[in-house]
């Protein structure tokens, strides 16, 4: 074999044995150079062996044998119609906080303005879109590695969910426009500290927060994954699309998490700012003492908001549960 | 018009045929290594004997087949060039036998449902 071809027939076991696991390299490299040499022999040239072995990636795939995929066919659906959901509403959401945005701090040009949209947008379209894949990707490796995707020995008829009634199909709609209105809150609490002012527009700028900001600042992961919590609520909808006994203990538990989160933040973190009322009082020009209906529901706003929450919880919970329990669902329905 | 749609017939029927013979490679791989070969002349062979496989496929295959424990490899050094040479194993040998009793109960079936056509 010429100098030249020796040269091509190594690239191209290169090519190929790269691509494999290190403990069978050495001897497929072997196997390799023994078949291009023999079927060159026979025809004369390397190069029209070399073609007709074909593209070296695809001859390690043959040789690793295994699917070489990062979402599998169960799951792509699903996949991009959580894409699809979160395109949406992160657009949105975006375009409402960034569009409150722009009211309060008004951008110096229209220029800027999309400059600033748009990049917000990619932004976030990139950290979507980087976050779900991983999530779909964990799930594909770990259901993989557990083998419960192995076909057919683990399904049982039994497995078959029952058709759902008709109320109990949960219309798409809904867990869709609870995302926006999540994305659009997480935007919102995450962007735009302005909004925790409270602003007098006459002729200067006061800056008065109700919250404490170095408080507010250690609080919001914990805010977040209230948000985080109550997304995974609403995909989980999404995804079994039905109304099920099962939905509605993980909807139930998932939310009192989220209760004793919130409950923290609001009654526990020391989040509010205590001179709040005296901040407002001195925009107002008056003394406190001369606004005390402020004063008092001040005082009592974080035991309200308090009520109002573990109120919400239990209403929530006992409507959840009668929707649920009233359909005389199947166990298994999922 | 016409001529897109003869060839998309054309393409449709070379993958149909394809995977039609696909699994039959198998069982033509384990009929031919009662006696040991080497990947090469087993291509050879399987081609002049009328089921041609790619060297792209069977190399992979014979090795997967030998991780299956079905095959037993050996590389034999002696010659000019270093060729590994791939026989039955007694699971090898057994298959064979088990898949032969198949292919025969399914090509008497498929004869019996083309007479009907």
């Amino acid at each position: 074999m010429a100098h030249d071809d020796v040269q091509m027939l190594e690239r191209y076991v290169y090519a190929v044995t790269k691509r494999l696991p290190h403990n069978q390299r050495e001897d497929i490299a072997q196997e390799l150079r023994g078949l291009i040499g023999e079927m060159a022999e026979s025809t004369g040239d390397i190069e029209t062996v070399l073609r007709e072995l074909g593209d070296p990636a695809l001859l390690a795939d043959t040789y690793r044998g295994e699917a070489r995929y990062l979402i599998g066919p169960r799951y792509y659906d699903f996949y991009i119609m959580v894409l699809k959901i979160v395109g949406f509403a992160v657009t949105l959401g975006i375009a409402i906080a960034l569009g409150i945005g722009f009211f309060f701090n008004t951008p110096q040009s229209v220029g800027q303005m999309f400059g600033r949209l748009l990049e917000t947008l990619f932004g976030a379209y990139a950290g979507a879109f980087t976050w779900i894949t991983i999530m779909f990707w964990g799930i594909e490796r770990y259901r993989s590695s557990k083998g419960i995707d192995e076909p057919l020995e683990s399904w049982r008829l039994d497995d078959l969910p029952e058709v759902p009634q008709r109320s109990a199909i949960i219309p798409r709609t809904e867990p869709i426009v609870s995302l926006v209105f999540l994305v659009i809150f997480f935007a919102v609490l995450n962007s735009t500290p302005w909004l925790l002012r409270i602003l007098d527009w006459r002729d200067s700028v006061y800056i008065i927060n109700p919250f404490i900001p170095e408080v507010f600042k250690k609080m919001l992961p914990l805010f977040n994954l209230t948000i985080v919590i109550a997304m995974g609520i609403e995909f989980a909808k999404l995804y079994t699309g039905v109304q099920s006994k099962r939905l509605a203990v993980l909807t139930i538990g998932l939310k009192l998490v989220s209760l004793a989160i919130s409950l923290y933040i609001v009654a526990g973190s020391g989040i509010w700012n205590p001179s709040f009322v005296q901040d407002l009082a001195y925009m107002l020009q008056k003394e406190p003492n001369e606004i005390p209906f402020l004063g008092r529901f001040w005082e009592f706003f974080p035991s309200f908001l308090v009520i109002v929450m573990v109120l919400g919880y239990v209403v929530e919970t006992i409507e959840t549960v009668w929707r649920t329990w009233r359909l005389k669902l199947p166990k298994d329905a999922t | 018009m016409k001529q897109e749609d003869a060839n998309g017939f054309g393409k449709i029927f070379e993958n149909l045929s394809l995977e039609l013979r696909r699994g039959t490679v198998v069982l033509s791989v384990l009929s031919q290594l009662q006696t040991p070969q080497y990947g090469y002349s087993l291509v050879e062979q399987l081609r002049d004997r009328g089921i041609p496989v790619e060297a792209g496929t069977l190399y992979p295959l014979l090795r997967r087949m030998e991780s299956q424990g079905l095959l037993e490899s050996t590389w034999e050094t002696d010659g000019s060039k270093p060729r590994k040479y791939y026989g039955l194993t007694g699971a090898g040998l057994r298959m064979l036998k088990l898949l032969s009793q198949e292919w025969q109960s399914v090509t008497k079936a498929m004869i019996g449902l083309l007479k009907e056509e």
